[in-house]
Order: C-alpha cells, then structure tokens, then sequence
C-alpha cells in the first residue's frame, strides 16, 4: 500500500446507486480505484458501474478482512477465504466480473481457485450440468469432440 | 425453476485462463470437450502443471511421457508463468522411459518461463546426470528454478546466467564450487538456495545480499572441508550434519534455524566439535525458531546442565521443534524441561517422537516416577493456590506457551508424563494437537485411550481459547462423565490458573458474555480470540 496515500474516505456508489463509505486503504486494494485515486482524478464519490450493491458490499468486506489482517496469522486469513468464496453460483461470477473488472488480485485469485476446485476432478457430464447449465438432452444428442485425455463416462 | 444460464463460460478469456491456472493439465485439457467456447482455451493456459505420473509399479515404473509431449506440441500460449513436471525417470540403462528432457527444457526457455520445476526421481535409484543444453543458463526471464539429477554446470563465458533467479533448488545433482560462485555473483536478487544432497562441492562460500534462506544437506562426509555462510540478511538456515564445518559471518538477521545432525554422537572428537558448536550456538542466539535433533539435547545436558549451569542463550526462541530418541531416557527428559524452561518467550512445541517409537525392539517403557528426577526446588513448579488469592507471577514458566504439537504419539509411558507435565506447566492453549502415527508398532488399546483424554481437554480449552470451529458447549453433566482419575486433578488445576489469569486480565467477563451467546445462538457461532 502506498504509504504516501493518507487513510481518509472515500464514497464508492454501485450500480444501483447505493453509497458506500470506506477507508481509502480499503477502496485501493482495488487496482482501478488506486489508479484513479493516484491519478487525482477521483473526486470524493467514485462510481462503481456493473457491480451492484449487494456485490460491492461482500468485495468491500472481502477488502477490509484483507487489510485489517495483514498482521494476522495467515491461517486465519486463509479460513476466511475458504468460507469467503463459498457461495453460490450467481454471486461467486458476479463476484468474479467485479473482481476483474475493478483489479482486485487476492479476491479474483480466491475466487479463480474456488471454481477451478469445483471444476477439478469432475466429469465432462457432470461439469456441463452443473457449470454450464446444459440440459441431459443435449448432452445425449450433440457430438462431441472426442479427445484422448477425457474421460469416457458420458459416452 | 428458472433456467441456468451459462454464467462460467460468458466470463472473458483471461478470467477463464485465470481458473484454469489453478488445475493440474489434465483438467484443464478435459475442459477442452465442453462446448466450443472451452476448446482451444486450456492451449493458451499460462500454468503448464503436470502432477506425479501415475506409475504401473513401484518396482520398474514404465511411464509414457508423450502426453507431454503432444500437449507441449500443442500448446500456443506465448508466455508461460510456471511448468511443473514431477515424474520418475529411468537409469541411464532403460530406454522404456527415458523422458525427452532437452526438449522440454528448450520449449521452457523459448516460452519465458518464469517458474520451472523439473522434478525427477531416477527408479531404481543410481546417480545419474542429466545435461543441461548451455543457452538454457541465459534464459533471462527465469525467476523459479527446482531440478534433480543435473549437471548443474554454466558455461563460463558470458552472458552470465539466469539474472532475474530469485529462488533456486537442487536436488542430487552435481555442480562444482566454481558454478556455485559464479551463481552467487551473477544471480544478485537470489532470495532462496536449496542443495539437497549435491556433490562434487568441497569448499562453499555462500554469500549474497538478497539471500534469505539457505538449505544444505550434505551429501558425502568425505568430500566437503568448509561451508562458510557470509549472508547479511539470511534469515532461515537448514543443514543436515553441517555442523562441523559450518561458519556463519553476518548471522544477526537469522530468525529461524534448522539444525540437524546425526543422531548420537560419539565421544570421540567430542570437544572439537563441541567447540564449533559453541560459537554457533552464540551466534544462533537470536533465533526466534529453532529445530534440532538428539545431538542438541546431548549437547546442552552435557555443557549445561550437568555442570550445574543453566542454558540461557535462547532468549527469543518462540518455536521449538525437537526430535529424536534420547527423550525415552528418563533423565533427558527432566533437562529436556529444564531447556524449556529457560526460553522464556517459548510460543509453541512440536516434539517428534517418530525416531523413538520407530527404533528398538517395540516394547513398552517401564513406569517411569518424574518426582524422583524433578525434585521440587531443584527447577521450580508453578504452584497457584487459587483458594488463598495468590496471584501468578509476572514472567512464569512457559506462561507464553500457546501450542503443543505432539507427531507420532504412541502412548508409552514417557510420552505420557511428558504431556502431563506440558499440560501442568502451561495455562493458555490455542491450539493442541497430537498426530497418531500409522505405524503397525502402535499400540493400538494405548491409542485409543490417550485421544479420549485429548478429546475431553480439548473441549474444555475451547472455553477460553476459541478455535474457529462450530461452537458447541459441553454439558456440565458431560463432564463429570468424561473426567477419568489420573487427568482430574490436572484438569482442576489448570482451570484454576487459567481462570485466575482471566480475572488478572478483566477478560473472564467477556468470555463468560461470550459462551452465553454461542449458547443462545447454538448452530454456527465462531467465538474470536479475547487476548
């Protein structure tokens, strides 16, 4: 963090127009806001398009934990993390979007690790079912690529 | 039930590329088949990961190394950030599986790879080398580098190699001390070096000052005279029987050092060594983490202890780890204690009782009466009288003491009064944890026993030292059920201090205001620490 920056607030409106106040700290865990506030182009309110208030407000938790904890032991910060990510599908790509969108790198790494678990070790069936939200039907139907490195249990 | 839309595959390509970074190949290849948007995606995944190579016995291995080959054949990603191939090899005599090393090297440096890790274990095992193709050593963009079996030997004429090398590892393999220095004075941001087991070294100087860590284990007795440590901000340090010819210069920045040696020394060369071991010691004073084997104990008995001196070099040690046999010696232990006991900041106990268990015939310890070696007075037991209103002293014996980790308890005898006395001597736990080792050695009703002990005080630690675990009260019924004689009056006293030290605190309330919400709460209540 850069120690030039001093720890005032600063307004992040979502999509939806909700406000939210935060500590400067906080809000440039984010590589985009940093680059706005570095830049001096940030005015007291920075707009945060395409991320909701619902969203905003778990990345701002997500940012707090992180800052707050730098400290803490890394285990501790880990469980946090682990339990973080565990949400269901629609919020973890809407997190996803507005971590990329807005450059926040432990939060997209968390959340990149998460599905790549949950995709990990799964069948190609259960993967499209599950991921993809494919319905059995088009699976039994379409034709597929057949590689030698898949495994066989939808054929 | 509104239909799921595909919300995974309308993220863009970098985010996807991102979550396929985290899997192993084959997954990330097996993505390849799910709809035309996944089909070339894995080709351009930055992190080329392939995991131990299944093999079909553990005798001759016979392993197919084309799959990486044709997944490297059809790779595009211009820059790759980390390779990772773990497998076994054959000796130089097999063809069956010889793998195509150079080219995988070759394909690792025209793709900018920042991490490598070439890591191979020859089966059935004999010293062999492989070589490195020269332009290898100028790849510029190398940040990471972990290899077995090579010759590790860059070519002396400019450019120099790997510049941008941060961390490097070697495990079996050759390189002499000329590669050494020329490594140590081209690779000026290296933080981290590793030689496991490498030969051909006779006298190493290590130096640098980036390095932050540095791991020697020797190979051959025979061959290395000196091994000089000139690092000014080294801050771990692990060997394996080092100690004779070690020297460190600039040791003020170490915090943690990992020391280990043969097990029992003999007498012979007994003050030479113990000389050398002497001044590394004094310069090992400030470390904040210290792992030794049997030869440690042996040493501060034999210079301390016995002379009726007390060891008080470690005035920062927080961490101790300790493993060896010497502690099923009766009166090792009491100065094992004692040792403890003069760290004052002592945090947390790792006691590996592996090399005890797994030596000698299996046979239980004969009871064991620590009274008799512990003489009250002699090294001083904590006494609280809570009834009376005594207060605990200021600095106390291992009050700082948080975690006790026990690996490969088996439940002798030994084992045991050593967890009584650990569990008399320390009032705060926050965590405490005893591994079982899965040996057929174990015996098993032993076991059994001793993890309902653990289970009982675990549960009653987790009142005032919280884990982040669901949150269940134990009935008070339910312990009167689980107390069993010989635990009773330790458990009793070891409320009792904490209890006091609580109100020393003015946190008893707070605790109590705690306990009172988990119960009202009852599913998921994650109560955070009060210290």
């Amino acid at each position: 963090m850069s120690s030039s920056l001093e720890k005032n607030m600063l307004i992040l409106r979502s999509s939806d127009g909700e406000e939210f106040i935060v500590p400067e700290v906080v809000a440039v865990m984010s590589k985009a806001i940093k680059n706005m506030v570095e830049d001096e182009c940030a005015s007291n309110t920075i707009p945060v398009p395409n991320v909701d208030a619902n969203i905003l407000a778990m990345v701002i938790e997500f940012c707090k934990k992180h800052d707050e904890s730098e400290a803490e032991a890394a285990s501790d910060l880990k469980t946090f993390d682990s339990e973080f990510v565990n949400r269901g599908q629609e919020a973890l790509y809407d997190l996803i979007t507005a971590a990329n969108f807005r450059d926040v790198k432990e939060l997209l790494d968390a959340l990149c690790q998460n599905v790549a678990e949950m995709i990990k070790g799964k069948s190609v069936h259960h993967i499209r079912i599950q991921f993809l939200g494919y319905q059995l039907f088009e699976i039994l139907t379409s034709n597929f690529i057949w590689n030698i490195w898949c495994d066989r249990d939808f054929d | 039930m509104e239909e799921q839309v595909d919300r995974i595959s309308a993220l863009p390509d970098e985010v996807i590329l991102h979550i396929l970074s985290f899997m192993p190949m084959k997954f990330a290849i097996q993505t390849g088949i799910l709809s035309n948007r996944w089909r070339h995606l894995w080709k351009f995944n930055p992190v080329l990961d392939f995991p131990p190579f299944p093999s079909s016995s553990t005798t001759e291995p016979v392993v197919d190394y084309g799959f990486v080959n044709r997944c490297l054949s059809l790779h595009k990603a211009p820059i790759i950030r980390k390779f990772t191939i773990i497998t076994v090899v054959g000796d130089s005599t097999s063809d069956s599986f010889n793998p195509d090393i150079e080219s995988w090297v070759d394909f690792a440096a025209s793709k900018h790879v920042r991490f490598l890790e070439f890591y191979w274990f020859v089966k059935p095992y004999c010293p062999r080398l492989f070589q490195l193709p020269n332009s290898f050593y100028d790849t510029d963009s190398l940040e990471q580098l972990v290899m077995s079996y090579v010759d590790f030997n860059p070519p002396p004429s400019p450019p120099p190699p790997f510049v941008s090398l941060k961390k490097l590892t070697l495990f079996r393999s050759q390189l002499t001390d000329e590669a050494l220095e020329a490594v140590m004075s081209t690779c000026l941001l290296l933080e981290s070096l590793a030689l496991h087991f490498c030969y051909g070294l006779v006298n190493v100087k290590v130096s640098g000052t980036a390095l932050k860590e540095f791991v020697f284990y020797r190979e051959n007795l025979g061959e290395m005279t000196t091994l000089q440590v000139d690092a000014p901000n080294l801050a771990t340090l692990k060997t394996w029987r080092c100690l004779n010819i070690l020297r460190l210069n600039n040791s003020c920045s170490l915090l943690g050092a990992n020391l280990f040696d043969v097990g029992n020394w003999d007498l012979e060369n007994w003050d030479l060594r113990k000389s050398n071991v002497r001044i590394l010691l004094d310069q090992l004073a400030q470390v904040e983490v210290l792992a030794a084997n049997d030869w440690f104990l042996q040493f501060v008995i034999e210079e301390y202890y016995r002379n009726g001196k007390r060891c008080t070099i470690f005035k920062n040690l927080k961490e101790f780890y300790f493993m060896g046999s010497q502690l099923k010696e009766e009166y090792n232990m009491v100065f094992f204690f004692a040792f403890l006991e003069d760290c004052p900041l002592l945090q947390k106990i790792k006691i590996d009782f592996r090399l005890s268990c797994w030596t000698g015939i299996h046979k239980k310890l004969p009871t064991m009466d620590i009274a008799r070696y512990y003489p009250h007075g002699a090294i001083e037991f904590i006494e609280i009288n809570p009834q009376a209103g005594e207060l605990l002293p200021q600095v106390s014996l291992l009050l700082q003491l948080k975690s006790i980790e026990l690996l490969y308890f088996s439940g002798y005898k030994y084992e045991m009064e050593l967890v009584k006395l650990l569990l008399e001597k320390t009032s705060f736990f926050k965590n405490k944890c005893v591994s079982t080792p899965e040996l057929p050695l174990v015996p098993r009703s032993c076991l059994s026993e001793i993890s309902v002990h653990f289970q009982k005080v675990d549960n009653h630690h987790s009142l005032s030292a919280p884990q982040k675990q669901p949150f269940t009260l134990p009935r008070p019924t339910s312990f009167e059920e689980l107390k069993t004689p010989p635990f009773e009056d330790l458990l009793k006293s070891s409320r009792a201090i904490r209890s006091k030290s609580h109100k020393l605190n003015g946190d008893v309330n707070k605790t109590l205001g705690l306990l009172e919400a988990a119960q009202s709460f009852h599913s998921k209540f994650y109560v955070t620490p009060t210290n």
